[in-house]
Order: structure tokens, then C-alpha cells, then sequence
């Protein structure tokens, strides 16, 4: 014996030495070994202090279930923090550091706040630290909160790959169910997906010792595994299938190495067995949080496992039908073992830094470690993940499957069955379709349950420092129910979140409240089951593919041209042109628009069609404004509304013929409306008379703006009369250009007159290329978006999401002469007539006028009082450089009725002054629009 | 107000082409050329298509074809010119959607193995309709041979289509 390493056992390759540290101290331990293991078998007690009262703690269980060995490990790429010692690999030249403990885990100064346990109580902190005031004590108390911590070199950026994939069966679980069931069903041709998180299959097969079937467990298990991958099935060590979502898919994170990412499995699986196993429940007595108490379960899978004795004289404190085989298994070892049955009296242990007494009544046991097991609880996350039911079985002391969720069983352990020949013969009928019949459990235990008002402090939660008292004080103060349990005490809400302190926890409020378990119930099973790298699930969809803009067909040509892009409503669009600041950019854009002309990539705008015998109709209903009366060759634009009324977006209809409409919805809305209109086409319409397509993509918009718009529009050659009188405002044509068929239509968001030329996107860097080239000699070049909302603006014409809000609906806008005239139903009518649309305080769309050069900051709220009540708030605000004065948009109580009324506004602690006025700041009478 | 240009990756040219190895298995990702793409929707449009009819996994002809959207969708793979608008004589309404998408052939052994690293997508499970949504992104997806997948996405999405099948390609190749 090395240490507390047996010199043979376990799955550990004994040839291939690892160096790693610990706290600063050099350590050794082999290929195949965890953290954990390794650390056990150079006899480290004490791996870290806990949250609250930075108690020395030890490692408890052997895999997911590890409360207490959390560390931040260095690896030659870099450091990590929040390492689970139990199911993290070691790897030649880890730096392992222990977690909330300074200097380090064996002498942390803070310890000493253990003595102060009296007053940190659960819930304390919403009780204590009130005065003078939280916020002096605030950042000491938030610099002690937290496990580890982000090192400069902490390794990040790594992505994980992602699969999507399908089987017809996955198996969770590699221990003996899992893979008796898996071979039993890719023997019969079925496509068998087998994951097993640990690096080796087998599960619990090599704690006990003795054979399986006549074969040593490794012999076993290399037999069934060549059986699956034989007929064809697929096996996945190192992978966690951590939660279940909507349409049989499971989430599967494959995890090589501590620093390389994780692969991301999406699986598609018609059906599941559930072969996850069970894990140990602690007993509950009092000091059972020392270094050198753990699981009987970990006890024997470290031996089994690693070829770790942990302890020499060991005590078990147990009384179920796998505990005697258990101490044989230790004593074969070389322990001394005694047990204790917890259902003989309570238990308590002694020791300071570590356990070195456990005692029972009269009785008393000088002891080095103590494997502690009330019983085996199935690891039913995945089944709850999936909807299954859950039943509290009196017998086992447990919750157990009840209904099963559609395409999943749970077999073996996870199903309660914990006897090895009953879960394979279950297993391997389960996942044939074999007839079973199962024999009576041999499984037998004594219950032993948390007992509240027992002495000693009794630790339920244990990284989270939750004991029985904290229990008993949640429920003195009310906090009954399991949710209020749970975030009152944070009883299992630590990384584990609650594996092994949840049913201890429930107990203990049963008891106190004189309920069953079954009606205390259980917190809702969340995914993930372990914790995992966000990485994991961005994957490579980082950077510009995280939330990818759409591009526009023209953006070669506006990078060649100086264009400044940016966002605006998810499309990466010119903001403006040239060398010059942004804000002077625009403001020389729109000078120039007022001037001669600019020229607009209005691509973006929706472009969606609407046809069909119910078109006419169909467009009316959607609409606020009447539509049925538009002509051919006519545009009219109008609300499309939500059903409470409220603007959804604001647009133009084009009339293409009797039975053909275009939807030139806004642009960041164009995706919204085509949704808004399918849904509508499905709902009170004959969706097999109208129908609904949206080509924004095939077209693509030049915008050429201002008095010298049309002669620019001239030099493309079109076959149209561009006047005036010919074309007017608010109609358009169709042509051609060059053979491409062309849509051209004056409409203006400027105020200025307007040529909005579409054509099909491939062919539109030879539309800008002359239009561009024909404004040259006009003093007519491109504009950005930033000129265009100053120009709108100047206007008073809306942006929808930014001049309203999730209110607004038309009449706040000024919009109520389409809603006298309109005779027929549409979308939005109801909501119209409700109390809250008639409120006369109902905030209107108004222009504000300012005072100075200084314009108003957009979001700046207009107050009154001396408490500053806000009625009103400043939605667009510029410098106009038309004007020569700021101008500003907002939306106002009772604003049409208070134009002329100076008001006051606040922003981040100054106030300012304006009127309101008009929102028509420039060209009130539209004479430029129509020239 | 500000520019963020360079975060952005300037558009990829029609002729860039990518190649590499998936789970040790050759892919080449290039633009694909379509002449005419109409899209046309109407009652009983799937059952009355004159040319074949392709959804999810079946290979698609060299010659005209229509891809299978949704009941009552198709869009039309080079077939023959048409009338945009309401189709009287057909019940039908008709959209040309020929520079609306841009096309992806997805070629070679481990071109399904790279869709997959962004798609719900398997031989095994057919569907009626081609549309996917891959790597978050709608998109139409056919076959045009055993190992050879045709991706249409709409026209402003294809850069950054383009650049999500690029980084997944440079991830395969890096193993992460």
C-alpha cells in the first residue's frame, strides 16, 4: 500500500505515472485516476471549505454526486474554475487548487466563522446587515460569496463541436442494464445509441467484486460491448446526456479533456431506456460533514474503481441488504470494519479536522473513515425532464418511476430494481419486447430519515451549509412549501442542485409539518443535469454567426464607397458615406437631400405579396385604413394593428391588380408582417383563396430623394412619363430596364419627392451604378440612414418601435379619419373601442420645440410636480441642419390638445425646457412632396 | 451612431469555394447556379405539378423540378417562365423568387456530416417538405445526388449562411 493505494485493482494503468499538485503540494497519481482519486489515495482529507461557515470538507461521493470537491485547476492551456474533482480526469500537470479557503484548504483563516454559526442562520442575510445601511457590508459580504475564481489565463473562446443526429434507441447509462439492454436491442437490427458518462462502461460492476454471469466484470463488459458495436450500435463514453426537450430530443455533452470543449449531441432518439443507476443517500447525523465521511457507495467505488482504501478502520453506517457485502468487499482490502445500523439510535461523529470517532448510544468506534448509505435514490432527472410521474416508495425510502413519458422506461437501478440477475432480466426485456416477470426484490432496508430536534449539528445541503435546523427554521417561519423551502434555506441549490440533499431535505419537512414526503413533493428537475460550458451550446455560433445580420445585395459597392455600416432593424445598411465624423456625415447627407437629392439602398423594405380571389378583402381586413378602394397602380399607406390596436407596423399598399397586392411593410418589420398576415390567411379567411408570399428578397430598392429627383430618375431611359401631372404622388409603374423588369413608385419617407426603383436583386449593382453616376452632375450622391431619420424627422413621419411604443394605436398618431370611414371589420377594431384606448390621458405623438442649440436627449422624460411625475417621453431627437435648430418627436398626455405649452423635461439629473408643437417641423404644408 | 464595418466580414465572392474534412471525410462548399426559381402557392399545387416533385430525401432530376415546401407551397427549379401574380386558369399564385435565394451545393462524402453540424437532418427520417432550418437559418435542402446537397438560403442571409458552413468546416478541420 502506497499511501491508500492498493498495489493492484481498479481500472487505473499503474504503468503511467501523473505528476499534478494540490494546493501547492506535489502529488502522484495514475492514468484513469479522477481528481478525487488521486487526491484520496495521497491521503488528502480536507479538499476544500464550505460556503457558508468554511467548514473543512472531504470528498463525499464518487461521481456527479459530489458536493464538497470543487477546485480551480490550471492545465499547461490555461485555468478553469468550478472543477468537479469526482468526474474530472487527471491530466499530467494540473494545478489543482481547493476553493473558498485561503491560504488553502487545510488552515483557512476563515474558518473561523464557524464560530458565528448562531447568527448565519438560513435566511439570515434578510435579516441582519440592515443598519447603518446594506451597502457598507455589502461588498465585504459579496467578496466571501462564491466558489473559486477567474484567473487571467482562464480558458475561454474554446468551441465545442455540434451534432445533430438520430438513433432509434438511446440507452443512458453504461453499467449492466444499459448494456444488456443495448445489446439486446442492436441484436435486433434496431440503430442503438449506448452513452455512459464515465470513461469506462460497466457502471457500479466494479465496486462489489465477484462475476457477472460467469465473467469478471472488465471480461463482461468487453464481451456486451463488442456484442453492441457488432450489431451495429453506437457506444459514447465520457458523455452526459444532460436533459431532455421537445421532440425526443436529448442534449448529449461528450467531454474529452478537462480544456478541450465539449461536443454538443443533439440527438433525435424515437425512444429511450433509462439506465442512469442510483446514487447514494447521506444519513443524517450529527457532525456527518467531517473530512472522512462519504458514501458507502463512493467508498467501495473508489476501491473498485481506483484501487483507493480510504480508511483503515473503517466505519459503515448502514442497514440495507448490499451493506454486509460492502464490509466483506473492505475487509478483503485490508480495513477494520464495523457497522451501525442508523435505525438503532442516532449517530454522531467526532473529530475536528477530520472524523476519528463514531458513536451510538453507549457505543463508540475510533475510526478513520465513515461510509454512510440510507438507501439508493434512482437518478430520475431525465425522466422528469421528459414529463414522467414520480412515486414515493415507502419499501425503498424512495422516489421511483411511476408514468413513464412517451417513448421512455427506466430499467435497473434508475427503476428501483437493485438487484443485479432482476435488472439484467429486466433490461434485456425491456428493450426486446421480451415477456418478464419479475421476481420479488431481495432489496431490503430500515428507513432512516432525518429526525428534527435531534442534537448535534445535522448537515442536509452540504455545500451550501443547509443543516436540520436551518429545515425547522424555514418551517417556523412558514416557508412550507418546497419552492419557498428551497430558496429560503438554498437547500439544493448548489452545484449539485440537491442530487443528494433533496430527499434528506423533503424528509425533514415531512416530519416537521406532519405530512407525508409524497405531499411535501419535489422541486421541478431542470436541464442540465450537471453543470456544462456555455461554450457547449454557442458552439462555433460566435462572433458575426452568433446573431448573424442579413446583408444586402449592394454592400460590395457601399464599402467601396465609404460607406459606414451598421445595424438598423437586423441588416447591416449604410449609416452614412465618406471620411468625415457620423454626426456631421448625416447632418451634410441631409442638407444635401433638402438641396438636390440623395440616393437610399432601400433594400430592407418589405416587399410581400398578397394574392389571390380574397386578396382585396383580405388586405382590407388586415388593415386600418380602407384598402378595398384602392386602384391598380395606386399606393396607399396604412397601420397594420395588433388585436388590442395597437400600431404593429406601418407600411404601403400597392394595388398590382384586381386580385395582387405588395405589402411594403418597414424594413426591420418585413419577416413580422409576412407572420402577422399568414396567421390572419389561417384564421377567420379561406386560407385557399388568399395567399401570402414574401419576395423582399428577390428585390432590391433605390431610393432617389429630393428636387432633383426626378431629373436623375430621367437618365435611366424609362419608358414612363416621370412628371408630375403623369406620375403623381402615391401611384407607381411597371417597366423595364435593360430587359429586367422594373417597379417604380413615389412615395417619399423625406418629404421631399421620391423614386422608389425596384428591380430583382441581381441586377441592382448596375441600377445604383447608374443612378449614381446620373446624380453626380446634379450634386446628388448616397445617403445613409442616419440622413434619412433626420429628414423623416424634420417630417414628423414615424419609425415603428422607436416614435411608439407597445400602446400606441393610430388616433395617438393623429391617425382617426381611416376608422370614421371605414364600414367593414378589421384587425384591431375591437381593441380600439376598450377603455383603455379611450383614456384621455393617453399619450400622443407631438413635436418639441426647443430652446437653444442643444437638442433634447431622446429618452428624456417631460415631468411635472415636485416629485417629477413623467407624462410624456422624447422619442427622436436631432439636430435639423434644414433648420438650423434642434427638433425633436416624443410621445405626450393629452399632447394634441397642449400644443404651444412649454414644458419640462429630465434626463440623468438636468432638466431642459421646450414647447410642443406640431411633429411637422419642415414643409408643414407638403408642397415639396407633390412637386 | 458608429460604424461597425469591421466587424463585419465583407461579402463572400460567387466564386469562393470551400473544401475540407468532416469526421476524415472530403467536403467542398461553392455557390450553386439556378436559372429561375418560381415560387407558387394554391390548393392542390403539390398534387398538380407537371414536373417531379422533390421533398426530403429524394434526388432531384437534372431537368426542371419542384421542391416541396409546404402543403400547399412548391418552389419551382428551372422551369419555365411564368406570370407573376394570381394564375386565373390554375388557381395559383405565382411569385418569381429567382434572386430571392442564393444556392449552396454541398458536395462529397462528408457533406451530410457537415449539415449535420447545423441541422436536423438525416436520410433516415423523410419529410414532405425541404424546408430546414440550418445553423438557425431557414433554408430549402435537396439532394442531386448520393453525396451531393443543393442549400438554398434566402438572398440576405447567404453571407452569413456562407459563413456558418465556413466556420463549421475550419471547426471539423481544427477538431475544435
Amino acid at each position: 500500500m502506497s499511501g491508500t493505494r492498493l498495489t493492484s485493482g481498479g481500472l487505473i494503468d499503474r504503468a503511467r505515472r501523473i505528476d499534478f499538485t494540490f494546493d501547492g503540494r506535489a502529488m502522484q497519481g495514475y492514468a484513469g485516476d479522477t481528481l478525487a482519486s488521486a487526491l484520496l489515495a495521497n491521503g488528502t482529507r480536507i479538499v476544500g471549505r464550505s460556503f457558508k461557515y468554511h467548514r473543512p470538507r472531504g470528498v463525499w461521493g464518487g461521481w456527479f454526486d459530489e458536493p464538497n470537491a470543487i477546485f480551480s485547476v490550471k492545465t499547461p492551456r490555461g485555468s478553469l474554475p468550478n472543477v468537479l474533482g469526482t468526474t474530472t480526469a487527471l491530466t499530467p500537470g494540473m494545478e489543482i487548487k481547493s476553493v473558498n479557503a485561503w491560504p488553502n484548504a487545510r488552515f483557512d483563516v476563515k474558518g473561523a466563522l464557524d464560530l458565528f454559526n448562531p447568527w448565519l442562520k438560513a435566511g439570515f442575510y434578510y435579516k441582519t446587515f440592515m443598519k447603518p445601511d446594506w451597502h457598507l457590508f455589502e461588498p465585504m459580504i459579496r467578496k466571501m460569496a462564491g466558489l473559486g475564481a477567474l484567473e487571467p489565463d482562464l480558458i475561454e473562446g474554446y468551441t465545442s463541436d455540434q451534432v445533430h443526429a438520430t438513433c432509434d434507441l438511446l440507452v443512458v447509462g453504461g453499467g449492466a442494464a444499459g448494456l444488456a439492454a443495448a445489446e439486446g436491442a442492436a441484436r435486433q437490427g434496431k440503430n442503438v445509441w449506448l452513452v455512459e458518462d464515465h470513461a469506462a462502461l460497466g457502471g457500479g460492476l466494479y465496486r462489489m467484486g465477484g462475476t457477472i454471469e460467469g465473467l469478471a466484470p472488465a471480461d463482461w463488459v468487453t464481451a456486451r460491448k463488442a456484442a453492441i458495436e457488432n450489431a451495429g450500435g453506437r457506444i459514447l463514453t465520457h458523455t452526459t446526456a444532460f436533459g431532455v426537450f421537445d421532440h425526443n430530443l436529448y442534449g448529449l455533452a461528450q467531454q474529452s479533456a478537462l480544456d478541450v470543449a465539449p461536443t454538443l449531441y443533439r440527438l433525435r432518439a424515437k425512444d429511450c431506456l433509462l439506465a442512469s443507476g442510483a446514487i447514494d443517500r447521506p444519513v443524517t447525523f450529527a457532525n456527518n460533514d467531517l473530512p472522512g465521511i462519504m458514501s458507502l457507495e463512493a467508498g467501495i467505488e473508489y476501491l473498485g474503481r481506483y484501487g483507493v482504501l480510504f480508511g483503515k478502520a473503517i466505519a459503515i453506517a448502514a442497514n440495507h441488504s448490499q451493506t454486509a457485502s460492502a464490509a466483506a468487499r473492505l475487509r478483503d482490502a485490508g480495513a477494520a470494519v464495523s457497522l451501525f445500523d442508523p435505525a438503532n439510535g442516532d449517530l454522531s461523529a467526532t473529530g475536528r479536522r477530520r472524523v476519528t470517532s463514531l458513536r451510538q448510544g453507549g457505543r463508540a468506534e475510533a475510526v478513520d473513515c465513515v461510509l454512510a448509505s440510507a438507501g439508493w435514490t434512482p437518478v430520475l432527472h431525465l425522466w422528469r425532464h421528459a414529463g414522467g410521474k414520480l412515486r414515493w416508495d415507502d419499501t425503498l425510502a424512495t422516489f421511483v418511476p411511476a408514468q413513464a413519458p412517451k417513448g421512455m422506461a427506466a430499467i435497473g437501478a434508475a427503476n428501483g430494481i437493485f438487484d443485479l440477475d432482476q435488472a439484467l432480466a429486466e433490461a434485456r426485456a425491456c428493450a426486446t419486447g421480451e415477456p418478464y416477470s419479475p421476481s420479488p426484490p431481495r432489496f431490503n432496508l430500515t428507513p432512516t430519515l432525518p429526525k428534527p430536534g435531534a442534537k448535534g449539528r445535522q448537515w442536509i445541503d452540504f455545500q451550501h451549509d443547509v443543516t436540520l435546523d436551518d429545515i425547522a427554521l424555514a418551517e417556523r417561519e412558514n416557508y412550507v412549501s418546497v419552492e419557498h423551502l428551497k430558496r429560503y434555506t438554498t437547500l439544493g441549490m448548489a452545484s449539485d442542485q440537491g442530487k443528494i440533499s433533496n430527499i434528506p431535505g423533503l424528509a425533514a419537512m415531512a416530519a416537521l409539518t406532519g405530512k407525508t414526503i409524497p405531499e411535501v413533493g419535489t422541486t421541478t428537475f431542470r436541464p442540465p443535469f450537471v453543470p456544462l460550458p456555455l461554450s457547449l451550446y454557442h458552439g462555433p455560433h460566435s462572433g458575426q454567426n452568433f446573431h448573424p445580420l442579413k446583408r444586402l445585395a449592394l454592400e460590395k459597392l457601399h464599402r467601396s464607397s465609404g460607406a459606414a455600416l451598421g445595424e438598423y432593424g437586423g441588416w447591416l445598411r449604410p449609416a452614412w458615406y465618406g471620411n468625415q465624423p457620423g454626426p456631421d456625415a448625416a447632418q451634410s447627407e441631409a442638407r444635401m437631400v433638402r438641396a438636390a437629392g440623395g440616393i437610399l439602398d432601400a433594400s430592407p423594405l418589405g416587399k410581400i405579396e398578397v394574392m389571390g380571389p380574397d386578396a382585396e378583402a383580405f388586405v382590407n381586413f388586415v388593415y386600418y385604413n380602407t384598402m378595398k378602394t384602392l386602384k391598380p397602380g395606386a399606393l396607399r399607406y396604412g397601420f397594420l394593428l395588433t388585436e388590442k390596436g395597437v400600431v404593429f407596423d406601418d407600411g404601403v399598399v400597392f394595388r398590382m391588380g384586381p386580385k395582387r397586392f405588395v405589402i411594403s411593410s418597414s424594413s426591420s418589420h418585413a419577416e413580422g408582417v409576412t407572420g402577422l398576415l399568414e396567421s390572419w390567411r389561417q384564421d377567420g379567411n379561406d386560407p385557399d383563396r388568399v395567399f401570402v408570399h414574401d419576395t423582399t428578397n428577390h428585390w432590391s430598392t433605390v431610393t432617389v430623394t429630393g428636387p432633383k429627383a426626378r431629373n436623375v430618375t430621367r437618365s435611366l431611359g424609362l419608358d414612363i412619363d416621370l412628371s408630375a401631372e403623369a406620375f403623381p404622388h402615391m401611384t407607381f409603374r411597371e417597366t423595364s430596364w435593360n430587359d429586367v423588369p422594373l417597379r417604380i413608385a413615389r412615395v417619399s419617407f423625406t418629404g421631399e419627392v421620391s423614386f422608389e426603383v425596384s428591380i430583382p436583386a441581381s441586377k441592382v449593382e448596375a441600377l445604383w451604378t447608374a443612378i449614381t453616376d446620373a446624380g453626380e452632375p446634379f450634386g446628388v450622391s448616397p445617403i445613409g440612414i442616419e440622413a434619412l431619420s433626420i429628414l423623416r424627422a424634420e417630417k414628423g413621419f414615424i419609425i415603428i418601435g422607436k416614435d411608439t411604443d407597445g400602446e400606441t394605436m393610430p388616433h395617438d398618431l393623429g391617425f382617426t379619419l381611416p376608422r370614421q370611414k371605414k364600414s367593414t371589420a378589421f384587425v384591431g377594431d375591437r381593441g380600439l373601442h376598450t377603455e383603455v384606448a379611450n383614456e384621455p390621458d393617453r399619450r400622443q405623438f407631438v413635436g418639441l420645440s426647443v430652446t437653444g442649440d442643444a437638442p433634447l436627449p431622446t429618452g428624456a422624460h417631460l415631468v411635472e410636480g415636485a416629485d417629477r411625475r413623467s407624462f410624456g417621453i422624447v422619442t427622436s431627437s436631432y439636430i435639423s441642419p434644414n433648420l438650423n435648430r434642434p427638433i425633436a418627436l416624443g410621445l405626450v398626455e393629452r399632447g394634441a390638445e397642449r400644443m404651444g405649452e412649454t414644458v419640462t423635461l429630465f434626463h440623468l439629473g438636468k432638466t431642459y425646457e421646450a414647447t410642443l408643437t406640431s411633429p411637422v417641423a419642415f414643409d408643414p404644408d407638403g408642397a415639396r412632396i407633390h412637386a | 451612431m458608429r460604424d461597425d464595418s469591421h466587424k463585419w466580414a465583407a461579402p463572400f465572392d460567387v466564386s469562393d469555394v470551400l473544401i475540407g474534412e468532416v469526421d476524415g471525410k472530403a467536403c467542398r462548399v461553392s455557390s450553386a447556379s439556378i436559372n429561375r426559381l418560381s415560387l407558387i402557392s394554391g390548393t392542390g399545387v403539390r398534387t398538380s405539378s407537371q414536373i417531379p416533385l422533390i421533398g426530403w430525401p429524394e434526388i432531384a432530376p437534372d431537368g426542371p423540378f419542384a421542391l416541396s415546401m409546404r402543403r400547399d407551397r412548391i418552389l419551382e427549379v428551372n422551369g419555365s417562365a411564368r406570370t407573376d401574380g394570381w394564375d386565373e386558369v390554375n388557381s395559383v399564385a405565382i411569385s418569381d423568387m429567382t434572386d430571392g435565394y442564393h444556392a449552396f451545393s454541398v458536395a462529397g462524402s462528408g457533406a451530410l456530416n457537415l449539415l449535420n453540424r447545423g441541422a436536423d437532418l438525416f436520410l433516415e427520417t423523410p419529410s414532405a417538405s425541404v424546408a430546414r432550418l440550418t445553423f438557425g437559418l431557414p433554408s430549402l435542402i435537396y439532394r442531386t445526388d448520393e453525396t451531393t446537397y443543393t442549400l438554398l438560403f434566402t438572398r440576405a442571409q447567404a453571407v452569413a449562411a456562407y459563413s456558418a458552413l465556413s466556420a463549421a468546416l475550419r471547426h471539423c478541420a481544427s477538431d475544435g
